[in-house]
């Protein structure tokens, strides 16, 4: 197992907008502030698809996992490799040269997250175990 | 103006009032509600409900594009469990901006049997000319809405023009609806509220399967509603009913066993969440006798 955790924390701003505009008429924008350090768990199979994946291109791409809303849960985990995007509001955790990235307004949804690989024909893939959620879907993608 | 015998009534609706900004604002909320509103036109007003894993409503939502921008309103009490649903959800990707409206915003809705009577109050170009269709006129948001038996007309304002706006409306003699009126208001035309909303029922058996979409995707609580559907296991729905003595809200048993929860209620009058089951009339406990039918 690998754990890592590293801190980035972003202040988060309070703006004003609004709807019928016009005449300084504003609402308070409301934004995430729970802002957690966060750890994370890599599978040795999880660590070894990663590194894979991203063979050659460690000092440009990262792995992106993030949540949104929706799913039959509440929650769906989302993905991603790319090139590393913008360092602000994001949380990076180093496992042995591969990055993954974390956004802020996750860090408590993903917050103590194992990610795993299982290298099978059905059911294969990268899967989240995730001790935040007090259920998940069949299909391993939306949690709550 | 109105003549004196008018009986246009309006009453200030306890809602939440939320506001979503940004480019992915659709598609965000798209992915926590039970319909689809990608095709969301400007000025449209769509129902919708935000349900729990098991399918249950936690909220009932009017969704309303206005200017770019979009206009939630949903039940007050549940204003704070609902926002903390949509901030928390927001993909790192996406732009989307929520704020808050409550307080700042506020609905008015002001009913009658004729429509007539309410435009001569608002204005001959006060309302669109589509129902369900916003129009933006003055200070104000119109919105015009045909129900079973009466015409209602909503109108959202900033809180802080509300008072001019009543005392302009009183002075035509429309007058401050008691929450007695309000409520037979809504239980003649079948207007559902955070009575119905409270008790955590599946949106089929408040009648709400038309705000349901099942091909749009995978939403909170849509696994359940698929099943309900595919299996057609409904068991209970919301009918209006006439009783032959007044009822408290509560959960009562008819002759035949079953379990019938009254939700809303105004003398003899109200609505009663029941078996399908049950006929035209049933009778409860205290030989009380109801008259069933449909919203």
């Amino acid at each position: 197992m690998h754990n890592y955790t590293i801190v980035h924390i972003a202040l988060l701003s309070q703006e004003f907008m609004g709807i019928l505009g016009g005449g300084g008429f504003s609402l308070p924008v409301i934004t995430q502030t729970e802002v957690i350090d966060v750890k994370i768990t890599v599978t040795d199979s999880a660590l070894k698809q990663m590194k894979s994946t991203i063979k050659g291109e460690e000092d440009t791409h990262c792995l992106v996992v993030s949540a949104q809303s929706g799913g039959c849960s509440g929650y769906l985990y989302d993905m991603k490799i790319m090139e590393k995007p913008d360092l602000e509001n994001f949380q990076i955790l180093d496992f042995e040269g591969v990055k993954v990235y974390i956004h802020n307004n996750d860090s408590s949804l993903l917050n103590g997250i194992e990610l795993d690989f299982k290298d099978t024909l059905m059911g294969g893939g990268f899967n989240i175990t995730n001790p935040n959620a007090s259920r998940s879907c069949g299909c391993g993608q939306s949690f709550g | 103006m109105l003549s004196e015998e008018s009986s246009c009534s309006y009453y200030i609706q306890d809602c939440s009032v939320t506001v979503i900004e940004g480019k992915d604002s659709i598609i965000h909320l798209n992915r926590i509600i039970t319909s689809d509103i990608r095709e969301i036109n400007d000025l449209e007003r769509h129902k919708s409900l935000i349900c729990d894993a098991n399918g249950k409503i936690t909220d009932a939502l009017e969704i309303s594009s206005i200017s770019g921008q979009l206009l939630v309103q949903g039940i007050s009490e549940k204003s704070k469990i609902t926002r903390e649903l949509i901030v928390s959800g927001i993909h790192w990707n996406e732009e989307v901006q929520i704020m808050n409206g409550d307080g700042a915003l506020s609905i008015i809705s002001i009913f009658s049997r004729n429509l007539d009577e309410i435009i001569n109050v608002l204005g001959e170009k006060s309302v669109n000319e589509q129902y369900g269709v916003w129009n933006e006129y003055g200070d104000y948001y119109t919105l015009k809405i045909e129900l079973k038996k009466d015409m209602q007309v909503n109108i959202l304002i900033q809180t802080e023009k509300i008072q001019d706006f009543i005392d302009e409306i009183e002075k035509q003699g429309v007058t401050l609806s008691s929450m007695n009126s309000w409520n037979h208001h809504r239980i003649e035309n079948g207007i559902l509220s955070n009575e119905e909303y409270s008790h955590k029922f599946l949106p089929s058996e408040l009648g709400l399967d038309g705000i349901v979409n099942l091909k749009k995707g995978c939403y909170p609580g849509q696994e359940i509603h698929a099943r309900l559907e595919s299996r057609g296991k409904i068991t209970k729905k919301i009918m209006r009913y006439n009783a032959d003595a007044a009822l408290q809200p509560g959960v009562y048993k008819s002759n035949l066993g079953k379990k019938v929860i009254v939700t809303s209620t105004l003398k003899n009058k109200g609505f009663a969440v029941l078996s399908v089951k049950e006929g035209n009339e049933i009778t409860i406990e205290d030989n009380i006798s109801l008259m069933i039918e449909e919203l």
